[in-house]
């Protein structure tokens, strides 16, 4: 019953929906910050292990 | 808290439109010219309009049956359930509350309302010369609200609020005069009006209160009353 | 630093692909100025109504919403055409998708904006805006809403702007006689990219990846735009099917809308070898399936309501058959339906203007199909001793603003067609083997074993 009542909170409250807003739109923004990066250093030369190898 | 509700007796309403006149005056309610109404943008917090009736001619002929319709003040509302930004909610004393200055306009609470209470400022409200003279000065002001009478500016929703600011004022003048706030202390401007005397206002949390009885009456009904709104102003039909 | 040259895979099609960015020609100045006039037009409209007020609408009580919101669910329709072919067509492994993955993707990128600001548009408070972020009620379907749309736009981006990256770097190698600024945009925009194998594989994937995250995406948007009407209790709007049928409605409004803009891409730019015509005929067999679906949801709905014979509910329902909205009605169902199912079914195969022809009667129709779900229910609210039935009559101001968002939708198209190739090329490439004749890259490891996906 406690629960229900903060999630019913929450929900029905001014100020989390923003919240929420913010962070799937920062969330988003990091993931595919990461996955660019991460595609573009696909096969990158370490600079001395490779090459000494 | 008070569970603040009215019960309007048709039996005795006459269909004066004294409710609606009175609600304009008290709230600072704009008119519209003839050609904006003919378009369906009148504001009218407080609305006295005929059934829809097969017979034809009914108006004239004096057969027509009128509902004089105030906000509904549902104890469920649909219409803040919608607000994306809380310019309108349910406050503890059962009122549904509009605040102007959080509005945004997006008008997605005149769509849920059932009832059709609400109202949009199309443009900025503009009072003729006779009626810029009787502009009130109420109005219901906090951190970041304005409601009630306040003049309000173009593109924001407006409402009936049971005439909020005179609980405010009968609330403070109680204060001052360090006594209990009576209920009866507490009317809006449409029950004090009402020439028919067919308007009551109170508690409907109060056994003892008059709404609280008339409210148990046979010809007690409520509009709508299978949408699950529990709409506060209950209706007395003819007897 | 003399940066390593990087591995573009072979195309056949590379020199028609990329024909169109040789030169900006006049008629392309004159199109972009004449849509840009439109759109002055559009922002003149707009901000006179933001002084005045949204009063110069005809937009009234009861008809709170009219064509501004029509316009909205519109364009997010129209968006889903590039999720629908690049993301779940990727998904269901169907290969003949690739030439047109960019070029539907792009209506996605650029129609979405144009939602977004039907919505801006159609506020009393646009200057209020922020409100949303700082006092946002979860429990609001508008809040669903913004938070859908913005992460659905914020991923399109990212995802037509990575299956774009490796034909940046095209540009950025071989367009070396354009004027320095587009030289340098295309240097800074690819990032980079050298063309690695493992560049490529990683790529695929984060794309694959993003494929079924657009797709939930995809079902999530439409669904909760339709749900700002279906959580109303008005009569009309609160049906359970209103998900469904907005999502269908969506896709098979996008999907005719790449039809139209393939085909005009394939006369204007001479791309018919890289566009054959076997995709219109794939994409024939869609939009019927999607056309019979959309049936499908009309007779659903319309059934249960008439069968039901709810006195609301009817008001409503006669309201679009026989009442003030019949007009538009009838005409949306013989543009949606009878016409296209007809020239589709007889004589769309090998006929791209039997296809174009259908596809532009089904947009029309989808967007009178919007106009159709919204306006009718406010007329007839719920209240049935409301005096005021309601008629509205859209004015100048919103005919020049809805104008103005498609001749927008138009002009990035049109310019973007001109910078970067509309036709994927690395995902149509041919081969993955590395042309002979270029300089061997140290970095580069195991060509031979890389195949073609």
């Amino acid at each position: 019953m406690q629960i229900g009542t903060i999630i019913s909170s929450l929900i029905t409250s001014a100020g989390p929906g923003g919240i929420v807003v913010l962070s799937v739109i920062a969330l988003a923004a990091t993931v595919y910050y990461n996955l660019t990066r991460w595609i573009l250093k696909g096969g990158e030369e370490k600079s001395d292990f490779d090459r000494f190898n | 808290m008070p569970n603040w509700s009215m019960i309007i007796d048709l039996d005795k309403c006459v269909a004066c439109q004294g409710c609606s006149i009175a609600c304009r005056m008290e709230n600072n309610t704009p008119v519209v010219s003839p050609s904006e109404s003919a378009l369906g943008r009148s504001m009218l917090w407080n609305d006295v309009f005929p059934l829809r009736s097969e017979e034809e001619g009914a108006i004239a002929s004096g057969q027509a049956k009128f509902l004089t319709r105030p906000c509904m003040h549902c104890e469920d509302p649909p219409c803040i359930k919608v607000c994306p930004v809380e310019a309108t909610y349910l406050d503890d004393e059962g009122i549904v509350r509009q605040n102007y200055q959080r509005c945004i306009g997006c008008r997605l609470c005149t769509v849920a309302c059932p009832y059709g209470v609400r109202y949009f400022n199309w443009y900025e409200p503009q009072w003729s010369p006779e009626f810029a003279r009787h502009i009130t000065p109420d109005k219901v002001v906090g951190k970041g609200s304005l409601e009630g009478p306040a003049v309000r500016p173009k593109g924001v929703v407006e409402k009936c609020t049971f005439c909020i600011h005179r609980l405010h004022k009968a609330r403070a003048r109680s204060e001052a005069e360090e006594r209990d706030f009576r209920p009866a202390d507490y009317v809006p401007a449409c029950v004090q009006t009402c020439t028919g005397k067919a308007r009551f206002f109170g508690d409907l949390d109060n056994p003892n209160s008059t709404v609280s009885q008339l409210a148990q009456s046979r010809r007690a009904f409520r509009l709508l009353d299978e949408a699950g709104t529990h709409p506060k102003v209950i209706y007395l039909h003819e007897g | 630093m003399r940066r390593k040259p990087s591995f573009h895979p072979h195309n056949d099609h590379e020199a028609i692909v990329m024909a169109p960015l040789a030169t900006v020609t006049r008629r392309d100045y004159m199109l972009w100025a004449f849509l840009l006039g439109i759109m002055s037009l559009g922002l003149i409209a707009f901000v006179r109504q933001f002084i005045l007020g949204l009063g110069v609408t005809g937009m009234n009580r009861p008809i709170y919403w009219g064509v501004y919101i029509t316009n909205f669910v519109f364009f997010i329709g129209l968006a889903h055409s590039g999720t629908f072919i690049s993301a779940i067509l990727r998904i269901a492994g169907q290969e003949w998708r690739k030439p047109l993955t960019r070029a539907a993707e792009a209506i996605t990128l650029f129609s979405l904006p144009f939602g977004v600001a039907s919505i801006i548009v159609d506020m009393g408070r646009p200057d209020r805006m922020l409100n949303i972020i700082r006092y946002g009620r979860f429990q609001s379907p508008l809040l669903w809403d913004f938070t859908a749309v913005s992460l659905y736009l914020f991923s399109s981006v990212v995802f037509f702007y990575l299956s774009l990256l490796p034909d940046i770097a095209l540009c950025r190698d071989r367009l070396t006689n354009k004027p320095p600024w587009q030289r340098r945009m295309y240097q800074i925009l690819a990032l980079g990219w050298q063309g690695r194998p493992q560049q490529y594989h990683r790529l695929e994937k984060v794309l694959d990846g993003m494929a079924i995250f657009m797709s939930m995406l995809v079902v999530t948007v439409h669904t909760v735009v339709s749900w700002v009407f279906g959580m109303t209790i008005q009569p009309g709007w609160h049906s359970a099917l209103i998900g469904p049928f907005f999502l269908i409605g969506a896709i098979f409004s996008g999907t005719a809308a790449v039809v139209i803009v393939l085909a005009i891409l394939r006369r204007v730019y001479n791309l018919a070898e890289a566009l054959p015509i076997n995709l219109f005929n794939s994409l024939r067999k869609l939009l019927i399936v999607f056309t019979l679906g959309w049936l499908y949801m009309m007779v659903a709905e319309f059934l249960t309501i008439f069968y039901g014979n709810i006195p609301e509910e009817m008001e409503v329902f006669w309201q679009k058959f026989t009442g003030d909205f019949s007009l538009i009605f009838w005409a949306m169902t013989i543009f949606v339906f009878v016409i296209p199912l007809y020239l589709m079914v007889f004589h769309g195969k090998d006929n791209i203007s039997v296809m174009v022809t259908s596809s532009v009667l089904v947009n029309i129709g989808m967007w009178l199909e919007r106009y159709v779900v919204i306006i009718p229910t406010e007329t007839r609210p719920r209240l049935l001793y409301e005096l005021v039935q309601g008629a509205y009559t859209p004015t100048l101001t919103e005919w020049t603003i809805t104008l103005s968002l498609f001749a927008g939708l138009i002009l990035l198209y049109s310019v973007f067609s001109r910078f970067f190739p509309i036709v994927p090329l690395w995902e149509t490439a041919e081969s993955f083997e590395p042309d002979p004749s270029a300089e061997p890259d140290r970095s580069t490891r195991i060509f031979g074993a890389w195949s073609n996906k």
